[in-house]
């Protein structure tokens, strides 16, 4: 019988057909493609789902972090929507988008029969397989000869399945002869490689800048939000459900290491970006070292850090994401120069860019700041040297976002006409998300039963 | 079918491996499109057949059909894609060459004076020692027998290499769409005898499907480039 968790990406499915057969009324398909995913978030999050259940021999199960997990993903889909809905009137991916997000929900709930003798990750590679080929459409837009940015993303991530599919492969020879250590060694190997490439970490993070410069900037929040996010949690329940790998104290510190590359690359970096593109994807890059810092922790308060960074990840990016596509739209790009003079041309818009930015950095009094000050505790108590590095990405992100401040506060060389001024609807949009950004910046306690749940679920980190 | 297929299995292995190291090294160095989705479709049934040949232990050969038949329709995919979108030439550039029928065997063999073409080759040729040399050191010991083992290790590296030469050496979508196929069919010529579940073969065919249908849209979008563009 078909039902529970798998009624997710059913529905997910069929929203997708519908959206795709009303696409003449852009009003009621670009409602339906907000609400739809807002419904299945709640649903998830509060309908009972956590009884696994069979569907073609193979098991569905959504619980404890999943469940949050996949909740959060589709809220976060849901907020994306809705903000492409008010300010790209032309975007038409909605079908795709919500196809990737079934895809990568099937990634994080699908598992091998219930008689597979070691913990599989198969259907979830393969599933991500679907999702990366599935996100190219939104990041290239239609926009005619830009092709850098998805084709690095496609090639690089797509890259990430040959390994992770060996990766568990060897992972059932090493289930059969557990005294192999080499066997054990092979699928640390395979495995860091995989995600290697999955998460974009140094070198094959060059897909990042590139689609955050190029794609349309909600169309790139997709992908540095939603599916990264689903990586890391994939990520984090491989490392839960096999113990061969957090066992071995090298995992744990491969991880440490790659997430200090990447935050390192963004400190190198951030700070000399000349438009805000590029600042968003090194911004991106330096977030997303800092969030495997805290995975690579291993306790609970890095595990905390992390869900919270992953989820207020959303909000800065996706709050920076939509001031670019109204500067885009009304300016052509989002270069500094371009945007010189915009806090008087496009108030809300320089608005949102400047508190996506700095609340990307992690900066008080933003949504940003509560994940890293407590990933800068934990840290500064066991790994004083990585601090430092940490720092200083933040510190490179949030000067990438001063500089550019200073071009926007320029006086305009010419005065803004009316097709150049933001609508109200814009503006609302932007200051309900401000709202939520500042608030989720001063009361993060707020998020703290859904915290605690997810990292009760994960007991790998239960330190 | 059993006959072509006893046929088939009677075939060295060699050849069919040496076809395949040849056809895969054609790829970095050719960039006709029109040569590259033919010597593509030629991978996927070489690679098809050298598993046939290999008569691996427990290996159900409709799987080597499948993984053809796969390859097969992603072909089409890409010509298609590649055919509408004029290759990057605008109408102009297609009526001008309507207009010169003259020296069509020079216009034919104009890849040949490519200016990447000499470095191309020697890349090519290079990668092909390669991986050549490190398939010999280490062939995979969990696929029986140990000649299919061999011959399997070669195709791998050799797929391997080459589609990892494709994908870094350029820009144009077509041939880095085709070297990252040429990677992942190379995995799965590794994969695929060690882990024959229909339902994975039938994912990764998918997977493969949606790559070839992802990189015809990008070839659609790079061919649509302004002229002269350089991305």
């Amino acid at each position: 019988m078909i039902g529970g968790p798998f009624v997710l990406i059913v529905v997910l499915l069929i929203v997708a057909a519908a959206t795709f057969l009303l696409r003449r009324f852009t009003a009621v398909s670009a409602l339906l493609a907000v609400l739809a995913p807002l419904a299945l978030a709640a649903w998830a999050l509060w309908a009972p789902l956590d009884e696994p259940q069979a569907i073609f021999g193979r098991v569905v199960v959504l619980s404890g972090g999943d469940r949050i997990a996949v909740a959060l993903l589709f809220a976060i889909t849901s907020a994306i929507f809705l903000g492409v809905w008010r300010s790209s009137p032309g975007w038409s991916s909605y079908p795709i988008v919500l196809m990737a997000l079934a895809a990568l929900a099937a990634a994080l709930i699908i598992r091998p029969p219930l008689n597979e003798f070691y913990p599989s990750f198969v259907y979830s590679a393969l599933f991500m397989g679907i999702a990366i080929a599935l996100t190219v459409y939104p990041l290239q837009g239609g926009q005619p000869g830009v092709t850098r940015g998805a084709t690095r993303f496609i090639t690089l991530t797509m890259l990430s399945l040959p390994a992770l599919l060996l990766a568990d492969w060897v992972l059932a020879q090493s289930a059969q002869s557990p005294d192999s250590t080499s066997l054990v060694q092979g699928t640390i190997l395979l495995l860091a490689l995989g995600f290697t490439f999955l998460l974009a970490i140094f070198p094959f993070h060059t897909w990042v800048p590139a689609v955050s410069r190029e794609a349309p900037p909600l169309s790139a929040a997709f992908a540095l939000t939603v599916f990264l996010g689903a990586a890391l949690i994939l990520l984090l329940d491989v490392l839960n459900e096999n113990r061969v790998f957090t066992s071995d104290p090298r995992t744990l510190e491969l991880v440490r290491g790659a997430a200090l590359l990447m935050a390192g690359l963004g400190a190198v970096f951030a700070w000399a970006q000349s438009d805000f593109g590029r600042l968003l994807g090194y911004g991106a890059v330096s977030d997303m070292g800092a969030i495997l810092f805290a995975i690579g922790l291993s306790s609970s308060t890095g595990l905390a850090a992390a869900f919270f960074m992953i989820a207020i990840r959303a909000l800065s990016v996706g709050l920076m994401s939509m001031g670019m596509t109204l500067a885009r739209a009304r300016l052509g790009d989002d270069s500094f120069t371009t945007l010189t003079g915009s806090a008087r041309r496009l108030p809300w818009a320089s608005i949102a860019i400047l508190a996506g930015g700095l609340s990307l950095a992690g900066l008080p009094p933003l949504a940003g700041f509560a994940g890293r000050w407590g990933l800068l505790q934990e840290t500064s108590r066991l790994y004083p040297a990585a601090t430092v590095v940490l720092l200083a990405s933040s510190a490179s992100v949030a000067v990438g976002v001063l500089r550019g401040l200073r071009e926007m506060l320029r006086p305009p060389s010419e005065p803004a006409s009316v097709q150049q001024r933001e609508r109200r609807s814009e503006a609302a949009l932007i200051i309900a998300a401000l709202a939520v950004c500042l608030f989720a910046g001063l009361f993060p306690g707020i998020l703290a039963p859904l915290v605690r749940e997810f990292v009760a679920a994960y007991s790998f980190a239960a330190r | 079918m059993t006959d072509f297929l006893s046929a088939l299995s009677s075939l060295p292995s060699t050849t069919i491996l040496t076809a395949l190291v040849i056809t895969v090294s054609l790829l970095v160095i050719v960039e006709d499109w029109r040569v590259l989705n033919l010597l593509l479709g030629v991978e996927y049934l070489l690679i098809g057949a050298l598993l046939i040949v290999a008569q691996i232990d427990g290996f159900p050969v409709v799987l080597a059909i499948v993984k053809s038949l796969v390859g097969v329709m992603i072909v089409p995919a890409l010509y298609i894609s590649a055919r509408r979108a004029r290759w990057g030439k605008s109408a102009s550039d297609a009526d001008e060459d309507v207009e010169t029928p003259a020296r069509p065997l020079r216009q034919a063999l104009g890849w040949l004076r490519a200016p990447g073409l000499a470095l191309h080759t020697i890349v090519a040729v290079l990668g092909a020692a390669v991986a050549l040399s490190l398939a010999l050191r280490s062939p995979v010991q969990f696929i029986t027998p140990q000649s299919a083992a061999r011959d399997l290790t070669i195709a791998v590296f050799v797929l391997f290499a080459q589609g990892t030469l494709n994908v870094a050496l350029s820009e144009n979508p077509l041939k880095i769409g085709l070297g990252l196929l040429t990677v992942i069919a190379g995995f799965e010529l590794l994969y695929t005898p060690v882990e024959p579940s229909f339902l994975i073969v039938a994912l990764l065919g998918m997977v493969n499907l949606l790559i070839a249908l992802a990189f015809s849209y990008l070839i659609a979008a790079w061919a649509a480039r302004p002229r002269g563009a350089a991305q």
